[in-house]
């Protein structure tokens, strides 16, 4: 039995110790600190950090980690993630590139079968976690293997000349801001409403938190695992396509790595490994948090090492941190 | 409940089971491919050395800049020798996999072995093990100059450093201020090359900034880069040191603005470096001549067997080996005068 030390409050009932306010959470510790970053480099920079230049250099380069994670959040709320994504984005720019070039598909025939490819992609990745029953790692390290594979086979050394019809996609610019920029923010916001007012989307929550009880009240659980993996395979290819776009060359080894990092500001932002919480914008926030930590150090002149030590410490600080303050409520 | 007949039962339990002897094959980290010498173009001399087999091995191995040069003039060589070649190491930079496939294949007893010995230090267990079991070992792209290996057939890294930042000095035109030097910071190989660049850079006056990690990606080097861009008001030139980091770093200058304002120079010349070259986007692009690393390097292997070339009455006691120490591949320069040779076909 458990023993709290009580005092008498000012009214006569029992007090039980410090409990931390309701808005003291992961996410505002998380926007707290981004906060404190960007104050601490305007202070120290003022001339080169705090400019539309660097912002929209910064949006630019984490906004295709954004759109993924948009993808990577639901599945984590609902208790599960896909390691396979960084090369899904790899294998999509390669085949789509492919079917431009050699292919010689029409351009926005070549972007629809390459979106169709990587919800198909995706939704193996449900198909075999949810009726097959084979865990979500497993699953999606061997997917991972497996895209990886395809993206080399066919795209080689890379993919190079796309058609300029195509790399304007990427390319185009709207009130100074990139296109992929806009796309992060699209889904963002259509990301953000669907899971947070919408009845089908809130129910990866219910999953999330317990997937039998969940099944045991009439949800479908097996086929929102598969279309969840289905959207994250998209929003991967998506981003993959959009990367080719934006480079006018196809890597097979664009989106190597990408998984953890994704994953990690996912985590950062709110997420749980088990499921249950998480929202679009704690995960926008992750992503951008990661992206300015390592512009600061950057601009702080700090060896690349440095910045994989400070990301790593934030995110077991912060995770402990949200842990200590749940038991505390 | 559906039967299905005893004998097509059988055979789809056959045909599964061929299925998945061919993807286990196909598997995670492995051993993928041998070629088989084709007809007509046999060896030098009359014996047939078809069963001898030559294994190349690397981190990695999958990686496109492989798969476009070193991996087809390795299976040009061995259709010259008619020899068996293999390609052998794990698909990513998984280190450990990579030494303890070193170790699993000269149990084998191969005829050679050529490592791509991307960590020079760790390698050295496994070579010495591979050469005690009798099986010579050369390295290929990347040196492990303290182990037993015969012979290193590469690039001289710390000579490509130098190319790139002669073609820098020139392209500066005697300005000054900062350079960012970008590459994968703790492979052995890319610490020769800035070594190379700073010697011939910073006699013109130019500061060197620290070097920055791009891991060999390119989204991972447009990110640095564009951060690079922003904070270095005094920069004037970005440099990178892996096959990823010349097309990074060119599409983030671009995406500055600072085309044709900020020298870029970059390692290897294959169609993405050349178009940034075109563009005027990169200034010079130093390239490996990657293809000899593999035709000369099973060639050594070949003779390392069967080369009458003697130097003592037990060579083999003596610690001789009828080939080079090093064989250093040279390098060439692409800039936008030359460019159009090299965007033609081969």
């Amino acid at each position: 039995m458990t023993e709290t030390a009580t005092q008498a409050s000012p009214s006569g009932a029992p007090r039980r110790g410090w409990k931390p306010p309701t808005w003291l959470t992961r996410e505002t510790i998380l926007i707290a600190l981004t906060l404190l970053a960007i104050a601490g480099a305007t202070a120290a920079f003022p001339r080169s950090f705090p400019t539309f230049a660097n912002l929209s250099t910064l949006l630019r380069n984490t906004a295709l980690d954004g759109v993924i994670s948009c993808g990577m959040v639901v599945l984590m709320v609902s208790g599960v993630f896909d390691l396979s994504v960084g090369s899904m984005f790899s294998m999509i720019g390669v085949l789509t590139a492919w079917m431009m070039t050699s292919g010689q598909v029409p351009v926005p025939l070549a972007i629809l079968a390459g979106l169709g490819l990587a919800a198909l992609g995706g939704a193996l990745n449900g198909v075999v976690v949810a009726k097959v029953r084979v865990n979500a790692l497993i699953t999606t390290l061997g997917t991972m293997q497996i895209f990886r594979g395809i993206a080399v086979l066919v795209g080689g050394p890379g993919i190079a000349n796309l058609p300029p019809s195509f790399s304007r996609l990427g390319q185009a610019e709207w009130l100074g801001l990139q296109s992929p920029i806009w796309l992060m923010l699209a889904v963002a916001v259509i990301g953000q409403w669907l899971l947070s007012k919408t009845r089908f989307f809130r129910k990866y929550y219910y999953i999330g938190a317990n997937a039998k009880a969940a099944h045991l009240s009439g949800i479908p659980v097996d086929r929102m695992l598969i279309a969840a993996f289905t959207l994250s395979g998209l929003l991967a290819g998506l981003a993959g396509m959009t990367f080719a776009a934006r480079v006018a060359t196809a890597s097979s080894t664009a989106g190597d790595a990408a998984e953890l990092r994704i994953i990690t500001a996912v985590i950062l932002g709110g997420a749980s490994l088990t499921g249950g919480r998480g929202t679009v914008w704690g995960t926008l926030v992750g992503v951008l948090f990661i992206s300015l930590i390592n512009n600061v150090m950057i601009f702080a002149g700090l060896k690349s090492e440095w910045q994989s030590i400070v990301i790593g410490s934030v995110l077991i600080v912060a995770v402990a941190l949200d842990h200590f303050l749940s038991r505390k409520n | 409940m559906k039967t299905t007949p005893p004998v097509a039962s059988s055979s789809r339990r056959t045909w599964l089971q061929s299925l998945a002897l061919a993807g286990s094959a196909g598997g995670l980290s492995s051993c993928s491919q041998s070629s088989q010498p084709a007809p007509g173009l046999g060896p030098r001399s009359k014996a047939d050395y078809s069963n001898e087999e030559y294994v190349w091995i690397s981190p990695n191995a999958n990686l496109p800049l492989y798969k476009a040069h070193d991996h087809p003039a390795l299976e040009l060589a061995a259709r010259e020798l008619g020899v068996k070649v293999t390609l052998a190491g794990p698909s990513t930079t998984d280190m450990p996999s990579f030494l303890t496939m070193i170790e699993t294949i000269a149990v084998r007893r191969p005829a050679g072995m050529m490592v791509n010995a991307w960590d020079p230090s760790a390698t050295i267990g496994p070579i010495a093990k591979a050469m005690a079991a009798g099986v010579p070992v050369i390295t290929v792209d990347a040196d492990a100059p303290a182990s037993k290996r015969i012979t290193f057939v590469g690039t001289n890294w710390y000579d490509l450093g130098v190319r790139q930042g002669e073609a820098m000095v020139k392209a500066l035109a005697g300005r000054t201020g900062k350079i960012a030097l970008l590459g994968m910071i703790e492979q052995y190989i890319d610490i020769q090359a800035f070594a190379g660049f700073r010697s011939a850079v910073e006699k013109a006056g130019v500061t060197v900034m620290d070097p920055q990690h791009d891991r060999g990606n390119q989204a991972v080097a447009a990110q640095v880069a564009g951060s690079i861009l922003q904070s270095t008001p005094d920069l004037v030139g970005m440099a990178g040191f892996d096959s990823e980091s010349g097309p990074g770093i060119g599409l983030a200058v671009k995406e500055a603005g600072k085309t044709g304002k900020i020298i870029v120079t970059c390692v290897d010349a294959d169609p993405v470096h050349l178009n940034l070259i075109k563009e005027g986007v990169i200034t010079a692009a130093v390239g490996q001549k990657r293809e000899l690393f593999t035709y000369l390097g099973l060639k050594v292997l070949f003779d390392l067997n069967h080369s009458p070339v003697r130097f003592s009455a037990d060579d083999r006691k003596a610690g001789l080996f009828p080939a080079p120490e090093i064989i250093h591949t040279g390098t060439y320069t692409v800039t936008r005068e030359n460019v159009d040779v090299f965007l033609k076909p081969a």
